[in-house]
């Protein structure tokens, strides 16, 4: 077990032994993973902060069913997915994925490779192509890409098989490409991006 | 295909770069102090001694047992001793203690109790209203 999750285990059993400073350092330790995750999967500051409080409460007062044998990290994104996909299903934002088993359409090469020296993904344009995301999508390429989760603790996070999570990266991947050209395509037209 | 390499290469290199956003400074504060906030313990024994008490006259009528002064005194002494363990279980098993955990707990001790009033005991019952 690494550096990090020693420290994790080790502040877990302060808290289960009643130590009330152990809660504290958890909070501090993964409170702007938490929070940066949700933030970018409703898209709200206040709504993400509600949702981080929400989801660190729910651990902390069940965390006596913690799986210690598990990343602690990841057992928190799960509780905050779950939280995530409650609030959007109150707010009725659609969550269904068409023919996520079906496979997934080849690529567009029209452009040449020549094109692709000009790739320059910026970090505001990422943050838009994620936003522009299915939120099931979204969520998946968050843990996995900018939370750095392996695709194993991503999967068990969203509770879906590995397989699963693998689709949707690659069609999250897929969507983010083709919504990158359109916006270069308005770019080159001089319409302003989205 | 070299484009489809080259743009994820460059979606992952952003997307790792990609900042951790902090939440507002009263955050942890906040749910510090909704954690410790949380309900106090339901003092158990009225609990308990409504359930149990209702387990026993409930079984006493199910299995027509003849109650005499003596011997609720004796199961009452008995009960109280259970009910003690019970709680003090309760109180170390769970970390943080709710109603809910505790409920369960007095739920489960009426259940034995019951379990253990209903059997069948020859000597010591009779029907009501049957003749000696």
């Amino acid at each position: 077990m690494s550096e990090p999750l020693d420290i994790d285990a080790a502040l877990v059993r302060r808290c289960l032994a009643g130590d009330e400073a152990g809660y504290a350092l958890l909070l501090e330790r993964h409170q702007g993973r938490i929070y940066s995750f949700l933030l970018r999967l409703v898209g709200d500051a206040r709504d993400a902060e509600d949702l981080a409080q929400t989801a660190f409460l729910k651990a902390f007062r069940s965390l006596e069913s913690y799986d210690q044998s598990r990343a602690f990290h990841s057992w928190l994104f799960a509780v905050a997915h779950h939280a995530a996909l409650d609030f959007l299903r109150a707010r009725r934002v659609d969550l269904s994925l068409d023919h996520e088993d079906a496979p997934a359409e080849p690529a567009d090469l029209a452009d040449g490779p020549e094109r692709a020296a000009e790739l320059a993904l910026d970090g505001a344009l990422v943050e838009r192509l994620i936003a522009a995301l299915p939120p099931l999508y979204r969520e998946a390429l968050l843990l996995r890409h900018v939370e750095g989760l392996s695709v194993e603790d991503t999967a068990a996070a969203l509770g879906v098989p590995e397989g699963t999570v693998k689709i949707r990266l690659f069609r999250a991947r897929e969507l983010m490409r083709r919504k990158w050209e359109a916006f270069e395509k308005d770019e080159t037209r001089g319409t302003p991006r989205p | 295909m070299r484009k489809d390499d080259d743009f994820n290469r460059s979606l992952n290199a952003a997307l790792a770069s990609l900042p951790q956003l902090r939440p507002s400074a009263a955050f942890s504060r906040a749910v510090l102090a909704k954690l410790a906030a949380r309900p106090a313990a339901v003092p158990l024994w009225p609990l308990a001694a409504a359930l149990t008490a209702s387990s026993f006259f409930i079984a006493s009528a199910a299995t027509r047992l003849t109650i005499s002064i003596p011997r609720v005194a004796a199961f009452a002494a008995k009960l109280g001793a259970s009910v003690e363990l019970a709680v003090r279980l309760a109180l170390h098993l769970l970390p943080a203690p709710r109603a809910g955990a505790e409920l369960s707990a007095s739920a489960l001790l009426a259940a034995v109790l019951f379990l253990a009033i209903s059997m069948p005991q020859p000597s010591q019952s009779r029907l009501i209203g049957a003749k000696s």
